[in-house]
């Protein structure tokens, strides 16, 4: 129970002491949501990526990874976080529409294949990011200092815009999805693809596009965590892992429930680290992750294939 | 000529499928293509659509090569395509299916309402899911999907399949009015008697290959091509 890793997710600053239990219950509560809502970002990249054009990701965490970098490094340039913010996520989105123009585009239908190939692209940025930026973790301050006090219990306020920025770029994805053309095509994509191609849907853009879009969201999901956790060339391998279960325990494909699983991952690991070892409290997910799938073999709001 | 498929060869991975295909729609006209299940109608649409592309032969539209154009942009040509089986969008509402084919431009009122005069059923539900209609209603969102963009070439593939006489009657109705509006149209039809009434060409295929073209006249007269084609007995 030690207060130096809350959640697995980042030493809290000294000045957020946390007191007794209840307390520290709220916090991790507090806490694990917010941390389901960045996980939830990095998640619907990947399912949206899996539930259109039918990759399997593994470079996914690797992308999230060079979102946090490149953050890290446009902070120190600009010195200012929001600028970062700003054109970290875009630059790796950018990647990611080049990622599937040459490398996942010449191996479409391919799954096996896409596996082995973005499996190499992650070990690509692992190595890339190591040359560079170094082995050693480092440390993104804060943009904003001051925190909040909830019930007794101090937190940072930095945290809290983390939330309602994520939950609005969710709202922005669903209205992308929902009142624009594009997001209609690629609706449309996911349900027949030779009858969008057949209505003149240009299905080699809307899976450039959406792979981009994928990396955009890891990315964003990177610089956001920057300053809560550490930012290493390994970073996203854990993430990885979590988007991973939380695609699975949501339903493949499905949006709605990554984000709910996402949260529900976020709850339950922040809780259990008030009472063991945060590292340890991956179990609980993946319990939870195993009784849901005896439940509910196509995970919580999946569909029979 | 709108319309004319020279000597086409198209195979699923290895296996060879049409033989060497050709066929022609006149300005204007309804054309029908007959012939028993699996000897390649619907894969000669799905050429002409780019879905499936020809090895080799051609295809030329409106006077334009589109033999190796990508399918999205044979559509946006002015093709509209009825694909065999009512494939609508199960998950798009009634609205959004009607507008994925718009690619430029807006949903206009004229065409929304010319199509719904014949589809009154589909304005009334507008804001249903696609996949939530009866079969029928279906059927009929695909055929006004593809008219909403104004092709000037229909394909359709196998319309009355499955519907009950009633609707058989309306799609009739409606092939004689897309018929009535200029535009062309190449049928893929196994009732003959639909193929006989509407058309004003027919062709029959037989294992990937054209082995008859006629007036509808004249096939309705040739009982020797009828029952070895067709397997139609009088
Ligand atoms: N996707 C496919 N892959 C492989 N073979 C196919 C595919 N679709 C159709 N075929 C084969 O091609 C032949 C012609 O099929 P099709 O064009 O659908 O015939 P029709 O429309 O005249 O019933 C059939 O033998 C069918 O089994
Ligand atoms: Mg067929």
């Amino acid at each position: 129970m030690g207060q130096g890793s809350v959640g697995g997710y980042g030493a809290l600053p000294q000045r957020y002491f946390v007191m007794d239990l209840l307390s520290q219950i709220i916090f991790q509560a507090v806490n694990g949501f917010v941390w389901g809502l960045i996980i939830a970002l990095i998640a619907l990249g990947l399912t949206l990526v899996f539930g259109l054009i039918e990759v399997i990701n593994v470079s996914h965490g690797a992308l999230y990874m060079l979102g946090a970098v490149l953050g890290w490094y446009m902070e120190r340039l600009f010195g200012n976080f929001w600028l970062a913010l700003a054109f970290a996520p875009l630059m790796v989105g950018i990647i990611g529409l080049g990622i599937e123009r040459a490398v996942l585009r010449p191996i479409e239908g391919k799954p096996a294949m896409t596996i082995i190939a973005t499996f190499g692209l992650m070990l690509i940025f692992h190595q890339s990011v190591l040359a560079t930026f170094g082995g050693a973790p480092q440390r993104m301050r804060e943009p904003i200092q001051f925190g909040f006090s909830i019930m007794g219990f101090g937190y940072p306020g930095y945290r809290l815009i983390v939330a309602a920025f994520s939950a609005a770029t969710m709202v922005g994805l669903w209205a992308f999805l929902y009142k624009t053309k594009f997001g209609l095509w690629m609706r449309a994509v996911r349900q027949d693809r030779e009858m969008a191609l057949a209505m003149g849907v240009p299905l080699n853009g809307v899976y450039m596009l959406t792979f981009g879009l994928g990396a955009f969201l890891a990315a964003l999901g990177g610089v956001l965590a920057a300053p809560i956790v550490t930012v290493e060339f390994k970073m996203g391998l854990d993430i990885l892992i979590i988007a991973f279960m939380v695609v699975i325990i949501g339903g493949l494909g499905s949006l709605l429930g990554s984000v709910v699983a996402a949260i529900l991952i976020g709850e339950l690991e922040g809780i259990a680290s008030v009472f063991i070892n945060p590292t340890n409290a991956r179990i609980f997910s993946l319990v939870f992750m195993i009784i849901v799938l005896l439940l509910r073999p196509h995970g919580l709001f999946g569909r029979k294939a | 000529m709108i319309l004319k498929v020279d000597a086409i060869h198209t195979y699923y991975g290895k296996s060879h499928i049409l033989h060497g295909v050709s066929l022609e729609v006149g300005e204007g006209e309804v054309v029908a293509l007959l012939g028993r299940n699996g000897v390649g109608k619907t894969t000669t649409l799905k050429s002409i659509m780019g879905l499936v592309p020809p090895r080799s032969g051609s295809i030329v539209f409106n006077g334009r090569e589109i033999t190796r154009l990508p399918a999205y942009k044979v559509p946006r040509l002015g093709i509209g395509y009825i694909p065999q089986g009512k494939h609508i969008f199960p998950e798009l509402t009634v609205l959004e299916n009607l507008k994925i084919g718009l690619i430029r431009g807006k949903l206009e009122g004229d065409s929304l309402k010319g199509t719904f005069n014949y589809f009154p059923r589909l304005e009334e539900r507008l804001d249903q899911m696609g996949g939530s209609l009866s079969g029928g209603e279906q059927q009929m969102l695909a055929i006004a999907r593809a008219l909403i963009t104004n092709p000037r070439l229909v394909l359709m593939d196998e319309p009355t399949e499955g519907l009950m006489p009633l609707l058989v009657r309306l799609m009739k109705d409606i092939i004689k009015s897309i018929k009535g509006n200029g535009v062309s149209l190449l049928l893929v039809e196994q009732n003959l008697g639909t193929a006989l009434e509407v058309s004003d060409k027919i062709y029959i295929m037989e294992k990937g290959m054209i082995v008859y073209e006629g007036k509808p006249q004249e096939l309705a007269e040739d009982e020797e091509v009828k029952l070895r084609y067709l397997g139609v007995s009088v």
